[in-house]
This record gives C-alpha cells, sequence and structure tokens, in this order.
C-alpha cells in the first residue's frame, strides 16, 4: 500500500514537471506546467520541441497516445 | 464549466465551497446550505442553467441564491456575505426569470468556461489581499490540470472522473495549486466563497 501511494505520488510529481506531448484535433500538442501550450501539426515535430524543451530543464518527456502515457528518453 | 470556475477560486487563493461537499451527511440539506453561507464570505452563483428544455425547471440555484442575499441583509454586520457574483448564460436573461434582482450586478459567461473564468477571476482580484494570477494563466493551468495531472492522479488511485466526489475532486484542485502557488511565488491562508 505504501508502495502505492509512494509510485503515486512519483507519477504526480513527475505529471507536474515533464514535458508532454498528447495529440489534440488532426495535430499534437506539447504542454508544460506555467507555459504556453504549443500545437503541432505532427507528432514527429512537436516530440522534437519537447525533447529540447525537456532538455533545456532535465526534466522528461511523456507521450500520451493511449490511456498510458509513455516516457521518452 | 463548473470545475473550472471551482479552479479558478483555489488558483486565486480561495477555497470553494458547494452545497455538494458533505453528499453523504445525514444533515438535512437546507440546514447545510444555510450554515455554508454563514461560514462563507463571498459567494458565486451560476444561474445559466435555466433553459428547461420541456422538463420541470430546477429552482435550487436561485432559491441558494435567495439565501444569499437574504444572509447578506438580515445577518448581523460582521457575520454576513461581504460580495456575492451572479453568472448568467446571455446578458440581461435573469430580467426575464428572476426580474425582482433587475439592477444588481450579473455577468453573462454565453456558456464559455473561459469567460466564466474570467469574470471570477475579476470578482476575487477585488476582495482578495493578494494579487491574483490573470485568467489566461488561470484557462492555462487549468488546461493541464484537466488533460495531465488528474488522468495521473485518478489512474494512481483507481478511481473515475464520474464517480469523484465534489471533496475530492477539490482536494486534487488544491494539491496541484499548492504546487503551482509553491513554485511561482507565497500566498496567504485562503478565505472561503460558496456554495
Amino acid at each position: 500500500m505504501a508502495d502505492h501511494a509512494s509510485t503515486t505520488r512519483t507519477r504526480f510529481q513527475e505529471a507536474l514537471e515533464a514535458v508532454h506531448v498528447l495529440p489534440e484535433g488532426n495535430g499534437w500538442t506539447v504542454m508544460q506546467a506555467g507555459h504556453d501550450p504549443q500545437a503541432f501539426a505532427d507528432r514527429e515535430t512537436a516530440l522534437q520541441a519537447a525533447q529540447r524543451s525537456a532538455a533545456l530543464r532535465r526534466v522528461s518527456v511523456l507521450v500520451h497516445e493511449s490511456e498510458r502515457a509513455t516516457r521518452t528518453e | 464549466m463548473f470545475d473550472a470556475i471551482v479552479f479558478a477560486v483555489h488558483r486565486c487563493g480561495f477555497l470553494a465551497r458547494c452545497a455538494r461537499e458533505d453528499g453523504d451527511s445525514d444533515q438535512v440539506r437546507i440546514d447545510k446550505l444555510v450554515q455554508m453561507i454563514a461560514e462563507c464570505e463571498l459567494g458565486i452563483h451560476d444561474l445559466s442553467r435555466v433553459d428547461t428544455e420541456g422538463r420541470l425547471p430546477r429552482f435550487n440555484m436561485p432559491f441558494e441564491l435567495g439565501l444569499f442575499i437574504g444572509a447578506q441583509r438580515y445577518r448581523p454586520e460582521g457575520q454576513r456575505p461581504i460580495g456575492g457574483l451572479v453568472l448568467e448564460a446571455e446578458p440581461y436573461q435573469h430580467q426575464r426569470f428572476l426580474s425582482d434582482l433587475a439592477g444588481n450586478d450579473f455577468e453573462a459567461h454565453h456558456g464559455s468556461p473561459a469567460e466564466a473564468v474570467n469574470a471570477v477571476r475579476k470578482f476575487l482580484a477585488g476582495h482578495s489581499q493578494a494579487p491574483v494570477p490573470g485568467g489566461r494563466q488561470i484557462l492555462q493551468d487549468h488546461d493541464f490540470f484537466r488533460k495531465i495531472v488528474l488522468p495521473v492522479l485518478l489512474e494512481g488511485r483507481q478511481q473515475d472522473l464520474e464517480s469523484l466526489t465534489f471533496r475530492e475532486f477539490r482536494d486534487y484542485v488544491q494539491q496541484v495549486v499548492d504546487r503551482q502557488v509553491a513554485e511561482r511565488g507565497s500566498r496567504s491562508a485562503p478565505p472561503s466563497t460558496g456554495p
């Protein structure tokens, strides 16, 4: 139980800090807390923009393509 | 609309109260409402859902507004709410279904959460001791909360949005807002708004 709570806390923390890539409408959006969302026509361009932003802040990129988010390196 | 308003209330440094917050309590609903109004300095009433589409009208929201105005008028000074915001869908709509309140300040949100958030933000800015974030920032933070953080919290606790209670939802909003405030600046303890 404690491990589960700890995992939830860690994922909550990561969700707040990470750069997120998610499909919206016909394109893809890059979101991060406190920043304007950026819209892109295709997944690859969105992913590249997210990775540049994440590298600057040394945080993860999470791609939301299904029910679960996938972390990219 | 409702959750955007709750988020805006917390993002502006206030605590949202709602008649639904003690859903499983045995207390009679009107007693809960009266107690909540007595405990709140400010009230936000959204009367936009008056279109009945042929069904029986729901009078809860106008009734709660009536209780709130009664508290403002009849409670002893120092114990009465100090301000209220009334939202409606279209400008001057209330003049057709609640003409007794003609001449009071209403804000129309046209069914848009963004307009409702801006109206709430403007109202609370007038009652806050500390600066409140701009409407654009609140909407951006709410969008991030709904699309990113809330799904993570729900999944981690094996919950779903449909069965979330108002208290659970409000606790999640507060967790996120606390983090946002900690990262971007301090804020004093929140006064309450309801119902």
